[in-house]
């Protein structure tokens, strides 16, 4: 059985939605995290900050995002959500996973701190030119992985949803529609349900 | 054939090093990148979607993002065993740590060095001292990132510490210097410093 370590409202809530979308059992043990509010870790929290989210799954520990998505969908592939080890989709799936946490995170952070990206030094670019990228990927999609919709739409789309009406946010219809496009998902309703219950 | 988009001294090198330690065979490119004093500019012929590296393409598949090409390469190339397969014992650290070294470990370095403030609850990462911390106490009681085994995770974060380590980006400690002497003491990382 999984256990998701969740706060809510936090990026923990996307895996609520992950979950449901690959029926997989899964109970939520909610945490308390450090945030500006002030907050602390909580011990039972396996992740190495206290932050969320966090899985366990008898035993297996498993902490980050992508770490977490491509852990998931690896185990429960019958879902369809997450191209298998040989799919000719596997490279994109985890290269688009990973730039998740390694760029399009840092690049919201740094335009959001109001920061130049020291570019050649740091891993990521300015979140223009990360926005660029997904939306031509995104126009000839509809989804990131082509015709499929994947589990790195999830982190995705709800960070888009999160930090789309920011106004350090390039707007762009293409988003808007993606946005809307993956939270009508059946699952996605499910798993704002769970986090409102 | 695999295809190594390559920039000596740069983060490609990890890649590099993982191809050698593989025992795969492999060619490299180099190509040009923007760099941090304005020189240099992207090269056309490379796949990453910003023009940085590495990037690397095997038959159909192009892949960018270090993490991301180490865990395909070591998912598919496996008459080296450089990490542990989905399903095996081990899966769970190899995936968060891989996840951790651009997602927490990167960011939280860099933003100690241009100083830029750690925000609570907005960044997916740590402030710096902490990922010291988390690093030293993983290390003091192993040999590598996942215990007896060393694997991909040591090129790449035990890569990056080295590298932080040499930009004194990192503080170094008796654990990290003692794990960092050990990772580099292979044929492999002597080649490709050597390229």
């Amino acid at each position: 059985m999984i256990t998701l370590y969740h706060r809510p409202k936090s990026r923990s809530t996307r895996f609520l939605w992950l979950l449901e979308e690959l029926g997989a059992p899964y109970r939520i043990q909610e945490v308390t995290t450090r945030t500006r509010e002030g907050g602390a870790p909580d011990p039972a929290n396996p992740h190495p900050h206290g932050k969320v989210p966090a899985i366990s799954d008898d035993g297996e520990v498993v902490w980050e995002s992508p770490a977490i998505a491509l852990y998931l969908t690896d185990r429960y592939p019958t879902a369809g959500i997450g191209p298998a080890i040989g799919d000719p989709k596997r490279g994109a799936y985890v290269s688009w996973l990973v730039y998740y946490g390694s760029v399009l995170e840092p690049a919201l952070m740094s335009k959001f701190m109001n920061t130049p990206v020291p570019v050649g030094t740091a891993g990521w670019v300015e979140l223009d030119g990360v926005m660029a990228h997904i939306v031509k990927t995104l126009s000839a999609g509809p989804y990131l992985l082509g015709d499929k919709f994947s589990a790195a739409d999830i982190l995705y789309a709800t960070t888009f949803a999160m930090f789309g009406a920011m106004p350090i946010f390039p707007k762009s219809p293409v988003i808007d529609a993606y946005v809307k496009r993956c939270l009508e998902r059946p699952a996605y309703k499910r798993a704002q349900e769970k986090e409102a219950a | 054939m695999i295809t190594l988009y390559h920039s000596p001294q740069t983060r490609s090198g990890s890649i590099l090093w993982l191809l050698e330690e593989l025992e795969v065979p492999y060619q490299t490119r180099q190509v040009t990148f923007r760099k941090f004093d304005g020189t240099g500019a992207k090269d056309p012929a490379n796949p990453h979607p910003h023009g940085k590296v590495p990037a690397l393409t095997d038959g159909g598949d192009t892949l960018f993002e270090s993490s991301a090409i180490a865990l395909y390469l070591t998912d598919k190339y496996r008459k080296v065993r450089m990490g542990p397969a989905a399903g095996e014992a081990g899966r769970d650290a190899y995936l968060s740590w891989l996840a951790y070294r651009p997602g927490v470990m990167e960011p939280a370095l860099l933003c100690r060095r241009f100083g830029v403030q750690h925000v609570h609850g907005a960044m997916g990462w740590a402030p710096a001292e902490e990922v010291e911390a988390v690093l030293n106490d993983h290390l003091r009681t192993r040999k590598y990132f996942l215990g007896d085994e060393f694997s991909a995770l040591d090129i790449l974060l035990g890569g990056g510490i080295h590298f932080m380590l040499v930009a004194k980006m990192m503080t170094e400690t008796p654990v990290l210097k003692d794990y960092t002497a050990r990772i580099v003491d292979r044929p492999a990382f002597r080649k490709m410093a050597a390229a």
